[in-house]
């Protein structure tokens, strides 16, 4: 099947038509950044990979509720981020570890790539890692926006309709976002350089 | 946290950072980042953050889990199955799984709120199942249930002098309920009297009745008499008319007179007849 030069809403035009490898061919382009979405947001793999399955699902079941009026890529990113949202209502309802005191080992779960030498595959895991906490210790609302803006690269005014808040709160939250995490990077990355 | 050395246009700086101002909004800003030192720090030490989270952002992708996401979905998604047959795989859950979900979504202190709700329906329900009923007055607040008055037996108000002073003897007492019986006495012989009174009213409505009857029937025969007068004045008029050229004192021969006149009128326009 010929998909690659097909847009997204070409592709659920079809799984609407009753074709239903073409919704696969939509998970397959985007489950990966779905997955680092809801990663960068939730910042525990299982949540991650739970939040895109069920983000995935839901696309599917309101597959009909699609009008084409919004782009493909934010009707995903909506579903995701309030798959996300709920999961943290529940997860703070619960009581369960937050984010920020969670010390979940993902190095693990990076593969080395090859070439690379002990020490700086050590050291490039260190900084991802540090990174995962800093920005897993920032509030959710900042979060959210953050990881709109450098995972998914979406404009201020995307970001504003995906999380139905206005403009002028998304520069605010992005610039907070960033504020706080340059302290808190540096605070992760000294821990990181003394273990 | 307020940051005393934050410049007055450092929000601005996000816009500029990611590339969203406007040409002159970024021209502008473009002059102030070569005379503001805090925000040039901030725009370095932003751009030094954004490459640390993109990094992390392409470490996340490559290492992406597979979602099995093929196993997730839904039968009929791999099976060929058109969207609109999609209601099949809704999971369902029973009312009380819901409702405890929602619950359990619900923030600590909307939980609270409902138990308190709960608890006020409840006890407002049994109070009006009790009949209960609070009173506040001077002398403090009152409480009272429907099952506390059924035990007591209803009271009657109590005279007023013994409301308004409770130093009684037995002999005021004894007084008090000669007193009374006396006047219900007098109440019954009141009761009796106007009950009489009532059956006489009763019969002299009914004989006032009869009279009335009695009354309008002979204003009827009177009627029907004075009618047949009235009558036999019209007839013996016209028999006197036709006498009165004879005898007008005897009515007898007027009439034998009339009866002989039409009788031989009668007869005549037969002799005239039989002549032609």
């Amino acid at each position: 099947m010929e998909t690659a030069g097909t847009s997204d809403e070409q592709i659920v035009e079809r799984a609407l038509a009753g074709d239903a490898d073409a919704f696969g061919e939509i998970v397959r382009r985007w489950e990966r950044r779905i997955y680092a979405l809801a990663y960068g947001i939730l910042g525990r793999e299982e949540d991650a990979r739970d939040a895109a399955q069920e983000t995935f699902i839901a696309a599917f079941r309101n597959l009909s509720g699609f009008r084409g009026e919004a782009k493909v890529s934010s009707w995903l990113h909506r579903i995701a981020v309030n798959q996300c949202i709920t999961r943290q209502r529940r997860a703070k309802v619960r009581g369960e570890t937050s984010l920020e005191g969670a010390a979940e080992d993902n190095g693990a779960q990076f593969a080395a790539p090859p070439g690379e030498s002990p020490a700086r595959i050590v050291e490039g895991l260190e900084r991802t890692d540090a990174v995962r906490r800093a920005v897993a210790a920032l509030p959710p609302d900042l979060r959210e926006v953050l990881v709109l803006k450098e995972f998914e690269q979406l404009t201020f005014q995307e970001i504003a309709d995906t999380l139905a808040v206005p403009l002028s709160t998304v520069k605010s939250r992005l610039y907070t976002a960033l504020k706080q995490l340059r302290p808190r990077l540096e605070k992760f990355r000294a821990e990181a350089a003394h273990i | 946290m307020t940051d005393i050395n934050k410049c007055e246009r450092a929000e601005e700086l996000v816009s500029y950072v990611y590339d969203e101002a406007s040409a002159p909004a970024r021209q502008s800003f473009e002059q102030h980042l070569s005379a503001c030192v805090s925000c040039r720090t901030e725009l370095a030490g932003f751009g030094e953050v954004r490459g640390a989270v993109r990094a992390w952002h392409a470490q996340v992708l490559a290492d992406a889990p597979a979602l099995a996401l093929a196993a997730a979905l839904p039968e009929s998604a791999r099976n060929g199955q058109p969207a609109s047959t999609r209601a099949a795989f809704t999971p369902r859950r029973s009312a009380w799984g819901a409702l405890r979900e929602f619950f359990m979504l619900t923030p600590m202190w909307a939980r609270a709120g409902m138990v308190a709700a709960a608890l006020c329906v409840c006890t407002l329900a049994a109070l009006a199942i009790v009949n209960a009923e609070f009173h506040w007055d001077d002398k403090g607040i009152a409480f009272n249930t429907g099952f506390s008055k059924q035990a007591t037996p209803p009271q009657t108000a109590p005279p007023a002098p013994v409301v308004a002073n409770a130093q009684f003897t037995q002999a005021d007492m004894n007084k008090a309920a000669g007193e009374r019986a006396a006047a219900e006495r007098e109440l019954a012989a009141a009761r009796a009297r106007l009950d009489d009174a009532e059956q006489q009213v009763a019969a002299l409505h009914a004989s006032l009745t009869n009279l009335r009857a009695q009354h309008q029937t002979t204003l009827a025969s009177l009627r029907t008499m004075r009618g047949n007068q009235a009558n036999a004045r019209q007839r013996s008029n016209a028999f006197g008319t036709l006498a009165a050229n004879n005898e007008p004192d005897d009515e007898g021969l007027r009439l034998a007179d009339l009866l002989n006149e039409v009788s031989a009128g009668r007869e005549q326009p037969q002799v005239k007849r039989n002549n032609r």
